[in-house]
């Protein structure tokens, strides 16, 4: 169960590296959001000829909601996690300089760090347990996510499609798929550099 | 690490220090234990390289149950790094330490030991018999200092005042004061930053009967070297970093 204190500090570098690739996925969220909202405006305007639009120009304003909610929720649980990892890093250190202590003593006197040690492995144990639980989430957050992006990707490729019938509008619309295309890739490649983070975790 | 025992007389005093494990380029401090039946209390405990030797030493000494009180003279790292670790393994302990550290020195990690802030005017701890009196040392050299003095070993605890940059393994007690001078002189000119703040330690300290001056750098003095310290200290100009 215990660990090696500089697998921990690996452990805790990569929990605070997923946190900033959430913290930078949310604000791209949130551009995408504005970006949505954009392409819905213009469909409004461009009338019958986008009618076709309006549906999916609705799906990307609900997917950009549910991202940036998912992304906020995602960093909260990253932060979480690091905070896990720096109390188990910290109990790790502890136990391991408890043990040279240990090592330079004999018998009762020895014996006497046995309660302290047993109560830390107890609490380094229950720290594994949640630690297992948040990583569990996370993955399951992290594919959700990415799946969003995935049909985001898709849409944005149809929505390239209908805007062939838009006329003048044609470009904007073109313009704004493109960038919807963009952030939604952006997205992915922070969830993508979190996921390879994850391996770093060995709990 | 080695440990001396420097007062044995109904309660104990300890030294620890010159610990050869330590790790090459950290500062070289001496911890002091202080052993009163069943409560014991440890002035200084050190930075978290020497937790693993300090608590093992300590326990050569006395029983874990029995270390209940920890005592930091003020901030620095080399002086309670350590915090995180003992609050670990002596979670009903209490540390005294001014109160203006207090928000500070809980970035070390505390989350079970007991904060007893001592006010700017000084306080005083009873362990099973005896009295201690936290002595103020403000600006000597952090804003928020103590020293603790014994009046019935006659021992002052003086942290960084007295304190020198010594080669491994010097001798615990000083020997030859005058070639101690040179040792010490940097770290007081450089590290002491108010010749004011030096004035009103002396004048406190000179009203106490100190047989032996014991700082957290270095050695010791003893008997007539306390005194030779002190009008020493007097002298030198201090705060040279802004001279």
């Amino acid at each position: 169960m215990r660990k090696a204190s500089s697998d921990i500090a690996i452990q805790t570098a990569a929990a605070a590296t997923i946190s900033g690739h959430l913290f930078r996925a949310s604000l791209i969220a949130k551009h995408l959001a504005l970006a949505a909202k954009n392409s819905r405006a213009m469909v409004l305007r461009a009338g019958e000829k986008a009618v076709g639009l309006k549906v999916i120009s609705d799906y990307f304003d609900d997917l950009a909601g549910k991202t940036i909610n998912l992304s906020t929720s995602i960093n909260k649980r990253a932060i979480s996690i690091s905070r896990t990892s720096v109390r188990q890093w910290r109990t790790q250190t502890f136990l391991d300089r408890m043990d040279k202590s240990q090592s330079r003593l004999e018998g009762s006197k020895a014996s006497q760090l046995a309660p302290s040690i047993n109560e830390r492995q107890h609490y380094l144990s229950s720290l594994i347990g949640t630690l297992q639980t948040e990583l569990k989430s996370l993955q399951e957050q992290l594919a959700d996510i990415n799946q969003y992006m995935q049909s985001s990707s898709v849409v944005a490729v149809t929505f390239k499609l209908e805007a062939t019938q838009t006329g003048e509008f044609q470009p904007l619309l073109e313009d704004m798929a493109k960038t919807i295309n963009g952030h939604s890739n952006d997205i992915k490649y922070h969830i993508t550099n979190s996921q390879k983070q994850l391996s770093q975790f060995h709990v | 690490m080695d440990a001396l025992k420097i007062y044995d007389n109904g309660h104990q005093w300890y030294v620890f220090g010159r610990d050869p494990e330590k790790p090459e380029k950290i500062i070289d401090t001496n911890q002091f234990m202080i052993v009163d039946g069943k409560r014991s209390i440890l002035l200084d405990p050190g930075g978290i390289e020497v937790f693993s030797t300090m608590l093992a030493s300590a326990l050569k000494y006395v029983d874990i149950e029995n270390l209940t009180d920890l005592f930091a003279s003020h901030q620095d790292p080399d002086i309670i790094s350590s915090l995180g670790m003992w609050d670990q393994v002596l979670p009903k302990a209490n540390l005294h330490c001014s109160w203006l550290w207090e928000g500070f020195i809980r970035h070390f990690g505390m989350d079970n030991i007991g904060y007893q802030p001592i006010s700017d005017s000084g306080g005083r701890i009873t362990l099973e018999t005896i009295d201690l009196e936290f002595i103020p040392a403000h600006y000597l050299h952090s804003s928020g200092n103590f020293h603790v003095y014994d009046p019935k070993s006659k021992i002052l605890f003086s942290g960084d005042i007295g304190a020198a940059l010594e080669p491994p393994g010097s001798p615990m007690f000083v020997e030859d004061f005058d070639k101690h001078v040179e040792k010490m002189r940097y770290f007081h000119e450089r590290w002491m930053p108010s010749n004011e703040a030096k004035h009103h330690w002396l004048k406190r300290v000179r009203k106490l009967d100190i047989e032996v001056m014991a700082p957290q750098h270095g050695r010791l003095f003893k008997g007539k070297d306390v005194e030779r310290f002190l009008n020493w200290f007097e002298e030198l100009d201090v705060g040279v970093a802004i001279k």
